[in-house]
């Protein structure tokens, strides 16, 4: 028994060493310290969950105030340097560009709040060092100078960040890009993931080709005669209506033209539908993508058309559209 | 939102360029206003920094506004490599042009901001030991101050140049080099 209960002891001796230390951190030395406002924020968390319309946001920005105070408070006594900020002061920064440019959705990180972040952070470093005992101060030469350098590489590094989410502007706004090569680049790398994304030319051309056929179906073979004569331009119309009600959400949409072609074949005709990309290619050469759309004429049911006084009105057309490669997703394209 | 490209190259060239301009640019400094070897570093680091800091800042503001032809250039050269020079094109002689534009800019802007760094590096408890401003003006030290201007004026110029040469001459052996 004896020896059960020397162990129990010990094992309770080591767990209550264990946690002393997390007991003591957790527990507020007096009233006003940062565990305070540590537990002041969660508890403002707790509440702001509870309520909702104008309360909530008030107490959930009381809740980050709280938070941001209290970290900034705790990292004070002991500062670990990394880069040249302590700790603190990273925390802080990133808690702050969250909670203040993180605007359109609290709970979402926006990309604001990652370029501003290293920026912050080493504001929040530099402001202890005008402060002296509660008192405004200019610091030495030798900190001033290492304020200065800390400064300017952060902001440095915000315009990095930057930088990178306006790369990422460009490829949703131009996803074009995207399906061809980068590597030659000498700036820009990309996985290679996103490469099979269908490409907006097919998306112009799946739209066009119903359009297309709707004009020429069905017509007389002498209407669709006149109206093969002067397609060009027809086409290049209808393509345009297609661009701009479809690809309005990009504005690659400048780079995208639709061309035709007619060629006679046989008894009918073959009308080439292209869309062609304008953009910047890794060759330098434009590319289109095609869909052929194969015009016949065919005898209609005279039953059917009552008109007995004109022979030529009984042939209609017959179109229909094919893309050689229509299934695969990133159609192999080709070279004007 | 998943993301799919990254300027890792972008990156790393500012930096390899901001190393150079420093190493260059301390140099001069230290050599031709007889700085403290710290001092000129800490000048060159810091005017380096903040005037790429604004160049970006230029380039953000600008890029949203670009015409559709700039935009093409622009693109060709980020995402393929590629400036076309063919004939009837005028991207050379824009190219040219803004190259210009931002080489005499950067020398504004680098002047400028060394003189607020000097500025900023005073001390006030100095400054006091400075005579009285209503005292009669000592033509002579105008004189010296003046020409003290001067050379700060020529040696950002020619820390200036350096550095873009020594830029120019890593982007041209890079082209070579690829192609």
């Amino acid at each position: 028994m004896d020896v059960i209960s020397q162990f129990i002891r010990q094992v309770l001796k080591f767990l209550s060493n264990v946690f002393q230390p997390v007991i003591k951190l957790v527990s507020p030395p007096k009233a006003f310290s940062w565990q305070t406002l540590i537990y002041l924020s969660v508890f403002s968390l707790f509440m702001s969950y509870l309520s909702d319309g104008v309360p909530q946001e008030l107490i959930s920005t009381l809740g980050w105030i709280f938070l941001i105070a209290g970290t900034s408070w705790s990292t004070i006594d002991h500062p670990r340097r990394i880069f040249g900020m302590p700790l603190g002061a990273l925390i802080t920064g990133a808690l702050v560009s969250v909670f203040a440019f993180g605007q359109d959705n609290r709970a979402d990180i926006s990309s604001n709040s990652f370029v501003l972040w290293p920026t912050l952070s080493a504001l929040i470093t530099a402001v202890p060092e005008f402060i002296d005992a509660g008192k405004s101060q200019i610091p030495r030469p030798e900190v001033r100078q290492r304020l200065i350098v800390l400064i300017g590489g952060s902001l440095v590094i915000s315009c990095w960040l930057q930088f990178f989410f306006v790369v990422q502007g460009w490829t949703r706004n131009y996803p074009s890009l995207l399906s061809d090569n980068f590597n030659n680049s000498a700036f820009v790398r990309k996985t290679d993931v996103e490469a099979k994304v269908p490409g907006n030319g097919e998306v112009i051309l799946n739209e066009l080709e119903p359009l297309v056929i709707q004009e020429v179906a069905g017509k007389s073979w002498s209407q669709v005669e006149r109206w093969l004569s002067s397609s060009q331009k027809r086409i290049q119309e209808l393509g345009n209506q297609v661009i701009a009600l479809k690809l309005t959400d990009y504005q690659e949409k400048d780079w995208w033209q639709v061309e035709s072609k007619v060629v006679s074949e046989n008894s009918g005709y073959k009308l080439k539908l292209h869309s062609v990309w304008n953009g910047p290619t890794a060759d330098g050469k434009r590319y289109f993508f095609t869909r052929t759309c194969p015009i016949e004429p065919y005898v209609a049911d005279t039953n059917v058309l009552a008109q007995p006084d004109s022979n030529q009105s009984n042939i209609i057309a017959k179109i229909n559209c094919f893309s050689g490669n229509k299934n695969l997703l990133n159609p192999p394209r080709s070279h004007l | 939102m998943p993301y799919n490209t990254y300027p890792i190259g972008a990156i790393l060239f500012n930096f390899l360029f901001l190393m150079v301009a420093m190493a260059i640019e301390g140099y001069v400094l230290s050599k031709r206003l007889k700085y403290e070897k710290r001092i000129s570093a800490f000048y060159a680091i810091a005017i380096n920094l903040f005037s790429s800091m604004l160049g970006w800042l230029i380039f953000f503001i600008v890029e949203p506004r670009l015409s559709s032809p700039l935009r093409f250039e622009l693109f060709s050269y980020v995402f393929f490599n590629r400036l076309d020079f063919s004939a009837g094109n005028s991207s050379l002689v824009t190219l040219i042009f803004i190259g210009l534009v931002v080489f005499i800019g950067t020398f504004i802007v680098k002047y400028l901001l060394l003189l607020l760094f000097s500025f900023a590096m005073t001390d006030p408890a100095t400054d006091k030991k400075q005579p009285d401003p209503v005292e009669p003006r000592d033509t002579r030290r105008d004189y010296r101050n003046r020409q003290q201007n001067t050379n700060v004026v020529t040696t950002t110029l020619i820390a200036n140049a350096l550095s873009y040469s020594a830029i120019l001459l890593i982007v041209f052996i890079r082209t070579v080099g690829v192609n």
